[in-house]
């Protein structure tokens, strides 16, 4: 089932086009990254299709416009946790339930899944930034809604909130819910998402499955003592693209049939030692700086 | 659209909020009390013949409803004004539209809500003019006790109304310590000042007195006015005051303006 189709959808604050005709769909299961630097149009394009943004022009529709109103099977976090300071977690809980409609909610257990059941009596003003998005992510599981919406889930965190909010995600992606998730962070997207689309300027520059933005080419590193030579007989062998050098060490950017081995091989035969040897897929990091640096 | 739903929400928002709790605190104290305050007066005009018609029937419904009049508009027009903005500084506003209320029904939801604050507030002072007034009064005669002009009706009107003025600068400035200032602002100083302005220019008095604050505090006024005309010459209630017919029908034209101003904000603008 197609669970959000969003349509040539523009957004202009006075002459600033923060989104320009963009086009998505997402897919039911799918986890769906939505990537792009700062200030591409990620809060923007989540704004409005949780109805607190009106778009300028183009169009949304949810679950293929079965419910009157999908947000209630929509569990949502934009930017930040928004709770009330002076309530307890338990309070703020029962006024999403009570919003959503839901009376079948165990907090209990929510609370235990973000670990914050210790905590649960305290006021949501007492809580860490690292609470406070944990709660956040509590919340949206109110309701068992069927699409799950986090922005920029580990902004501002420490590393321990990152990897705590990080393995929350990953359990929750495991309970078969269509996931969307924007981000800046390409490691974040890579670990969690099994789809992504690339943004920026309000655009969209390349959207479909991990796999496929990322591209079969292999990155090789390899050093050796006298670097020179290295480069000079690499970048005479067929297959190899491209050569970077960076401190002291060569990136390669070769076809599948490139592999450590085969260079190592060559390199014998060339009496070169190398000091450094590694061979990995072409991240998506490297990825998204090529398909951003152009538009 | 489940009301019930729209007021439990509410009721779990504000119930445990203290700045809310004190302001009703304070209303419910302070209106029966502050009428007391007259038993002290001593160096009473010469036009008030005696303390004694603060307390007694009927005057005592446009004492306590002049007192009440300032008490609505401060105690009960401040918790108008935060219980919308509290939700814009916290952005819970937002994160109940994200939820899955919409836009009319966030919006119902703040009407209900000063709605029954007004019902409640009107409520009270019929119950508290009528005990205070009983206990007062030596022969006590339920006719001549109800003799007073449709007061708590009046009363409700003019606390719906300052709540709808309230709620409607919450919702169109949005920040609360600025929506507060400039509720207790535009109705203290702005449009005295206006209408003082306008009057100045010799704009006639009659026409100044549609002014939305003017309005509200004319269901209510201060009972002075009422006075024997002797003490300030025959045309001074008429030129100042409007006649309660007049007060009622404007005050309900300001409220569904008010309230209409704020709906189509809420439904237009960003969050």
């Amino acid at each position: 089932m197609n669970v959000l189709q969003i349509s040539n959808l523009s957004k202009n604050y006075g002459n600033i086009k923060a989104l320009n005709g963009l086009n998505l769909s997402i897919e039911k299961g799918q986890i769906f990254g939505i990537l792009g630097p700062n200030g591409s149009g990620k809060t923007t394009t989540l704004g409005i299709i949780l109805n607190i943004l009106q778009a300028s022009s183009g169009s949304f529709v949810w679950f293929e416009n079965q419910f009157s109103n999908p947000r209630l099977k929509i569990g949502a976090i934009l930017e930040t946790p928004n709770f009330l300071p002076y309530l307890n977690a338990e309070d703020n809980l029962k006024i999403v339930a009570k919003i959503k409609n839901s009376t079948s909610d165990d907090f209990q257990e929510y609370l235990r899944i973000v670990n914050l059941d210790h905590r649960k009596t305290s006021k949501f003003s007492t809580y860490s930034l690292g609470m406070k998005q944990r709660l956040a992510i509590a919340a949206t599981m109110i309701g068992n809604p069927d699409v799950l919406i986090f922005d920029e889930p580990t902004n501002g965190l420490d590393p321990q909130g990152i990897a705590e909010v990080r393995n929350i995600l990953t359990n929750i992606a495991a309970m078969n819910k269509t996931v969307i998730m924007a981000s800046h962070i390409l490691d974040e997207v890579e670990k969690i998402c099994s789809h992504v689309a690339i943004i920026k300027n309000g655009k969209l520059l390349a959207s479909g499955s991990v796999g496929s933005i990322l591209s079969d080419d292999i990155m090789i590193e390899v050093s050796a003592p006298n670097i020179e030579n290295l480069k000079r007989v690499l970048s005479s062998m067929p297959g190899i693209k491209n050569i970077i050098e960076d401190n002291g060490v060569l990136q390669l950017n070769a076809e599948k049939e490139i592999t450590a081995l085969v260079i190592s091989k060559k390199c014998l035969d060339e009496n070169i030692c190398l000091t450094h040897l590694v061979e990995r897929k072409q991240r998506l990091e490297e990825e998204f700086l090529e398909i951003t640096k152009n538009a | 659209m489940n009301i019930t739903r729209l007021l439990n929400i509410e009721l779990l928002k504000f119930r445990k909020n203290a700045v809310i709790r004190m302001l009703f605190f304070l209303f419910v104290i302070f209106l029966p009390i502050a009428i007391f305050m007259g038993k002290e007066l001593n160096n009473l005009p010469d036009f008030i013949i005696s303390k004694d018609v603060f307390f007694v029937f009927p005057t005592i419904w446009e004492y306590m409803g002049y007192i009440g009049n300032w008490m609505v508009f401060f105690f009960l027009g401040v918790i108008a004004v935060y219980i919308f903005s509290i939700e814009v500084s916290n952005k819970t506003l937002r994160q109940s539209i994200i939820n899955g209320l919409t836009r009319k029904e966030f919006f119902v939801s703040k009407f209900i809500t000063i709605l029954l604050i007004s019902v409640f507030a009107s409520i009270y002072y019929g119950v508290c003019t009528m005990i205070i007034g009983y206990f007062h009064t030596e022969t006590f005669s339920l006719t001549e006790a109800l003799n007073n002009d449709w007061a708590v009706t009046r009363f409700f009107l003019m606390s719906l109304g300052y709540l709808s003025l309230a709620l409607f600068l919450a919702i169109l400035i949005r920040k609360p310590g600025l929506s507060v200032f400039s509720y207790l602002i535009y109705v203290i100083v702005i449009e005295p000042v206006i209408r003082a302005s306008a009057a100045y220019m010799k704009v006639p008095m009659e026409y100044l007195r549609f002014f939305p604050a003017n309005v509200m505090e004319d269901l209510h006024p201060l009972p002075f006015y009422k006075i024997p005309a002797a003490n300030f010459g025959p045309s001074t209630a008429a030129q100042y005051l409007l006649s309660y017919n007049l007060a009622i029908v404007f005050t309900i034209l300001f409220i569904v303006l008010f309230l209409t101003g704020s709906y189509v904000l809420l439904r237009k603008k960003d969050l």
